[in-house]
Formats: structure tokens, sequence, C-alpha cells
């Protein structure tokens, strides 16, 4: 049985915004991808995997049991972190997860309070008074205080910095490692690249693709912006595979290359050219996946789904 | 449905408090002028004489020389109803349009409960926060009337404090309503409010005129006659039970309504 299973899952708004369309599944134990540039379609996916919004078509389910109609049940299965970090600012951390603790199995509490050990959160602060780090560390106890099998998160990383934005993902490692499967929304590739075992792409509603990482990672497309020292011809870097010339600049003195793929035998050819910087940024999803999103109309996914 | 109640009784505890305190002190300080109106009760009742007999209606002001027509007029018939149902108003058009606004809808809708449920432990909540504020509103009333050595019975003060809790659920149950199908606190405190403000004005003018005496069948305010179970110390069942069915059919329908509802935050 499959952790999420959407079936032809269709929730559209006035205007035609939505998400159409959407089939895909999320096997046990995988940590899965939900890329897409924001308004997408990622929230209200999620929000249709939580009982949140009701279908116009197709279905949800979640370990077979449907999300809209069997939502309680469903959710119980689920551990779920929101895209915006509100949580009730009035009450301290030790209540919002007692209250919490309220509709999880019993233990939940201890868990929960094992875990904000762990991560080195203060549950006697009011929420009001937590930082943006500890309100990400107590939305992630409560969504890890009933040990679920399934882990729905919605941009957790947003906004965190570097050091916690690691231990959110060395988190997610953690429950793969344990049998739990983690459904993982953001914008960020090299966030998603990081953990995943596979990914979908969102554009407009709609899925372009369902690929393992290592597929992504060979179809992406990065920029690199060379300077060099001396004029340089265009075609310095013809002959290399995934790499193209998008524009010159100072007659030559600098370039910038679209690079799909490995990047060996580009540094290779650099190694004989007289550069003197080179900027080689993370891509943002638009350019990664220019290919996907610059077609007038998106193409059927193909689901690999690993064996 | 447990935790979801104890927790709406926390979030309430505050507003309920000074709510009651309010009732209090305000019932409290009109009392003590009630022995100075009865000394001088002929020359009140010859003042209320000089205005139309239906605007003194419609106001809620008649036998100020009693202890009960004195509550009433002072406090019951119109300054306590529009104190609570400001209550009701403000924590029922909360309850579930505040979770969406303050963005904690996410969080409370991921437990693994019906919704139904979750709601249902917040109207409870509020209705035990009407019951609780009713309380300390008659206790200056039982108080009052013991140490003025006014006739007034147990079963008076009870009959008036089952009314005036009816009337008290009713709101707050239309405007929970009104919450339970919007996103926005302000849209459901402004629909609640019109309503009430609509129902007042269907039962003033009702009381003005003969002729749209038929408009009093389409407010709750003909059924709020807490002087009158005061003074005669029995409730009229009828009025209770209809403000009731009106309060269980509005929870009821906000809770199915709910239960169906695509919630975006």
């Amino acid at each position: 049985m499959s952790a999420i299973e959407a079936r032809a899952l269709t929730r559209t708004y006035r205007g035609g915004r939505g998400v159409f369309e959407l089939d895909f599944r999320v096997e046990e134990g995988e940590i899965f991808g939900f890329l897409g540039p924001n308004g997408a379609g990622k929230t209200t996916t999620i929000r249709l995997l939580m009982g949140m919004l009701r279908p116009t078509s197709g279905e949800a389910r979640v370990f077979g049991l449907d999300t809209w109609r069997q939502s309680p049940a469903a959710k119980a299965r689920i551990g779920f972190v929101p895209g915006d970090l509100r949580l009730y600012e009035r009450m301290t951390g030790e209540a919002v997860l007692r209250f919490l603790a309220g509709y999880r199995p019993r233990g939940s509490l201890d868990r929960g309070r094992r875990l904000a050990r762990q991560l080195d959160l203060d549950l006697s602060q009011r929420v009001r008074h937590l930082s943006k780090g500890n309100r990400q560390k107590l939305i992630l106890v409560q969504a890890l205080m009933h040990e679920p099998p399934l882990l729905v998160l919605d941009e957790p990383t947003s906004g965190l910095d570097p050091l916690v934005q690691a231990a959110v993902l060395n988190l997610l490692l953690e429950r793969r490692s344990r049998g739990g499967t983690v459904f993982l929304s953001s914008h960020l590739m090299q966030e998603v690249e990081k953990v995943a075992d596979r990914a979908a792409v969102l554009r407009e509603g709609r899925l372009v693709a369902i690929e393992t990482m290592d597929r992504l990672r060979a179809v992406r497309e990065r920029r690199m912006e060379i300077v060099l020292d001396a004029p340089t011809a265009g075609d310095a870097f013809a002959g290399l595979d995934g790499v193209r010339v998008v524009a010159r600049h100072d007659d030559g003195r600098r370039l910038e290359l679209a690079v799909h793929g490995d990047p060996r035998g580009l540094l290779q050819r650099l190694a004989g050219l007289p550069v003197a910087d080179l900027v080689y940024p993370s891509a943002d999803l638009e350019t990664a996946f220019r290919h996907y999103y610059q077609d007038a109309a998106p193409a059927a996914p193909v689901e690999e789904v690993p064996a | 449905m447990i935790p979801m109640l104890r927790k709406s009784l926390w979030d309430l505890r505050w507003t309920t408090l000074w709510y009651g305190l309010v009732a209090v002190l305000y019932t409290s300080a009109v009392l003590a002028y009630f022995p100075s109106v009865r000394d001088n009760a002929a020359s009140f009742s010859r003042i209320l004489q000089t205005y139309p007999r239906s605007l003194t209606a419609a106001v809620g002001f008649t036998d100020v020389g009693s202890f009960s027509g004195f509550v009433g007029s002072e406090v019951f018939n119109l300054i306590w109803p529009v104190l609570m149902a400001a209550f009701a108003i403000a924590t029922g058009s909360a309850v579930v349009a505040r979770e969406v606004e303050e963005g904690t809808a996410d969080v409370w809708l991921s437990l693994p409960a019906p919704r139904a449920v979750l709601l249902g432990g917040k109207l409870l909540a509020l209705g035990l926060a009407i019951v609780a504020l009713v309380a300390a509103s008659l206790v200056p009333v039982a108080a009052g009337a013991a140490l003025l050595a006014a006739h007034v019975s147990v079963g008076g003060v009870l009959s008036m404090g089952a009314l005036m809790a009816s009337f008290l659920l009713v709101v707050a149950a239309y405007s929970a309503l009104f919450s339970a199908y919007s996103s926005d606190r302000g849209r459901a405190a402004g629909l609640a409010g019109g309503l009430s403000l609509a129902f007042y004005l269907a039962w003033v003018v009702s009381r003005l005129s003969p002729g749209w005496s038929w408009l009093g069948k389409l407010s709750i305010f003909t059924a709020y006659e807490p002087q009158r179970a005061l003074e005669t110390g029995a409730v009229d069942v009828v009025h209770v039970v209809v403000l009731l069915g009106i309060a269980a059919a509005a929870a009821a329908v906000a809770l199915a309504g709910f239960q169906r509802r695509d919630v975006l935050a």
C-alpha cells in the first residue's frame, strides 16, 4: 500500500487556478519532494491531503484512507508541518503540546517533551516569545510527538537560519532511516535534492515531472558566470555536452553559460582558459527546470517508482 | 472533545471574567440607588407617565418602585442584554474565523478528530461561559434582594437566569454559525450584530403599534422577559424552549456547515 496516492486529484478555484488531474504515489519509506515555484499549487495539494479542502474531482488517499471522507483516521497517521509558522500565541510550548497530545495516542506528550529537550527547545516560554527557529522546532515537535508513519511538510525550512535548516533536514533523514515516509513540499531544489529519493515538479497546478533525484539532477540547468582576463570566443565551449553560451559581454571577457548535468568536462575546459573569477550559484526552480516551465502545455508526467 | 473544551475555557477565561465583573459591578451600583428610588416611587412613576407608554415599554422601563421592576428597567431589560450580546457576538464570531485569521487553523484542523467535535468543544465552552456570566449577574440580584428586604423568590431569580442564559445562547449560536461559514471574524461579527439589531428593532416596532405587533413574532427579544420571570417566579417554558430550540438549530447548522466547508487560511 502506498503512503500517499493521488488519483486525478483536482481542486479548482475561481479564475482558473488550482491543481488539476494530479496523479502520483508516494511509497512507504521514501522522502518525496514536491517542487514548484510559489503559486504552483503545492499548498493546495497539501490542504487536500490534510482534508482541509474537498477535491473538486479525483481523490487522495493516505495509507488507503480517503483524505476527505476518512479525514480523522488519515490525519491520525500524519505529522503535519504547515507552511505558516503560527501557533497559539498566548500559550506556552508545554500547553500547546499538552492540548495537541489530547488528540494523540497515550505517551505522545512525553515523547514531545523528550524531542523538545533534544532540540534544545524551552517549552516554558509562551509561543509569542519564541524566535522563528524555535517556533519551527515546536511545530516539528508537535508533528513528530505521536510518531506518525507519514510526515507532510510545507516549506519547512523557509526563512530559517542554515543551522536549523540542516537540523530539520537531518531529522527527515533520520525518520526515513526508521522506515518513515516524508512528503516534502519546497520551492528550493537544493533543499529537496539533499534528502529526497524522488520528486514531483508542479507547474501552474499540473504535474510536469515525477523523477528520481538522479534524473532531476541530470536534466536541471544551472547558470555559470565566468570572468576572463582576455577576450574569449563563444566557440571555446564547442563540443561540450550540456553546455551552451547564453550571453557574451565585454568582448568575451564575461560569459554566461547554461550547464546541464555533470560539470567535470566544463571544468577541464575552463582550466585551459584565463579565468579570473567564476560564479556558479544554486539554480532557482524556474531556471533549473526551464524546459518544464517554458513549454506551452505541461507534458504528461512519467512516474518512476523505485523498485 | 475534552481537550478542545479545556483549551477553549482557558481561552475564554479573561473575557468572561471581565464581562462578569462589569455585570456584577454595574448591577450592584444600580441596586445601590434602589432604596431612594423606592422611597420616591410615586414621583418617578409620575415622570415615567409623562413619556409615551409605547416608548417606555420599548426601552424596557416599567414599574421602578418594585425591586423586580427596578432591576428589570435599569439592568436586565436592555443594558444587560446589550452588554452580554456584545460578549456573545465577539466570542461566538471568533470560534472558527479567528483560527483562520490568526493562521492557527492549519494546526487546529490537522488534529485527528471530526471537525464537528473540534467545533463542538468550542461551542460547549462558550455555553459554559454564558452560564457562568448569567450566574455572576444573578449574584448581586439575590444579594441585593436579601439586603434590601425585597420580595423576590429563589424561583424568580432562577427563572430569570434560565431566560437570560437561553437568550444569550441564541445570540452566541448564530454568531458561531456565521463564523463557521466565514473566514473573516469582522464579517461574522457584523452579520451577528446586524441580526441582533434587526431582532431588537423588530421587537421595538412591534410594541409601538398594534398594527406592527406581528413583527414581535420574528424577534428573539419577544421571548426575553426577565422582569416578568423575576416577578412571577415562573419561567415561560414555551419561550425558553423556543430560544433553546433556535440555539440548538443554529449550533447544529454551524457544526454541519463547518464539517463540509473548505478552510483556506
